[in-house]
């Protein structure tokens, strides 16, 4: 169990980086665009957020890399991924045919899109039990 | 000093000459390009033209950093979008495809209605501008060579792929970015202006 809870949090961190790396890689502006086309956030809220999130996606990847602090550090990645999810969920109901802005300019949000999302919040959430378990279960040990 | 003014007045005609001929607005060797692909009957698409598409005309256009180049996609959902764009690319024959995108783009709710592009359109035109324009969609040789050139426009989108419009590919420096939706100015000025220049 404990070897798969390191490969389910290897797979986020891949995943958090991956994302970070696209967005990074363009100008600011691409993914303030995107941000701007889903009408979601204020307008003065775009840029800082087109400016922060491709940082905090890559501290992220980097501290699930590391499994330091795991249940702080898994936390904040399922409450990220909730509220992607979400976003996302809601925009698609709302018939939102524009980019997802996940993994750079291109892809359209769809039911993949969901589907992959979804299944990385489950991956994210089990992650953070994972994490919370085993502290648990080393301070019961430490008694 | 007659040969300057005469030089000036060849350099605005080749401008003009060039943004009527094949839909696009700017200097052929700008080092940004900016492609548009719109629809006719797409709010989001008027938005874009009358927004930042207006502001980088008067501005990276006109200063010869950018050239804008139109094109056609018509939305299969939207019945009137492809006669729109035949109009409007009857009108470039003529020169006349900002004026009378501007037209169309203004009138959208109007003709959408009730599918009157020339009555809609002719509220902005002169009579004798509009039947110059039905005159070459009269003719089946002209309006055989627009649907090819429409076709050929909508080829390039699948390419690309596009889903939606409107969608910019602002390209330069060898940086290539798809960008859809009606964006603000501000920001589509400031991705032109980090692109390096070759």
């Amino acid at each position: 169990m404990k070897a798969l809870s390191i490969l389910g949090r290897l797979a986020l961190a891949a995943v958090f980086l991956w994302a970070a790396y696209t967005k990074l890689r363009d100008p600011w502006m691409i993914f303030a665009m995107e941000i701007d086309a889903m009408h979601i956030v204020p307008d003065r809220m775009v840029e800082f957020l087109a400016r922060t999130m491709p940082w905090f996606e890559l501290l992220l990847g980097v501290l699930l890399v590391i499994g330091m602090q795991m249940r702080y550090v898994a936390s904040a990645a399922t409450a990220v991924l909730a509220v992607f999810f979400t976003t996302l969920l809601v925009l698609y109901l709302r018939g939102f045919q524009g980019d997802c802005g996940c993994f750079g300019p291109g892809e359209q949000l769809g039911p993949k899109t969901l589907a992959r999302d979804g299944a990385l919040l489950a991956l994210s959430i089990w992650v953070t039990w994972q994490a919370f378990r085993r502290s648990k279960t080393a301070a019961i040990a430490t008694i | 000093m007659r040969l300057t003014n005469i030089s000036i007045l060849f350099a605005a005609t080749a401008l003009f000459a060039t943004e009527s001929a094949d839909k696009s607005a700017g200097r052929p060797d700008a080092p940004v390009t900016l492609e548009v692909f719109s629809d006719f009957q797409c709010p989001h698409c008027a938005k874009l033209h009358f927004g930042a598409l207006k502001e980088a005309l008067g501005d990276c256009v006109a200063s010869g950093r950018v050239r804008i180049v139109y094109r056609d996609f018509p939305l299969p959902q939207h019945q009137y979008a492809r006669k729109a764009a035949q109009f409007a690319d009857a009108a470039t024959r003529l020169g006349w495809y900002e004026r009378v995108c501007d037209a169309l783009f203004r009138t959208q709710e109007e003709w959408e209605r009730t599918g009157d592009i020339e009555g809609s359109v002719g509220k902005e035109l002169t009579p004798a501008e509009i039947a110059k324009v039905h005159k070459i969609l009269s003719d089946p040789k002209a309006l055989a060579e627009i649907n090819r050139e429409i076709d050929a426009d909508m080829a390039l989108g699948a390419k690309i792929p596009l889903s939606e419009t409107p969608t910019m590919i602002v390209s330069g420096g060898g940086k290539r970015y798809p960008i859809k939706g009606d964006v603000r100015y501000d920001w589509l000025k400031q991705l032109i202006n980090s692109l390096p220049v070759k």
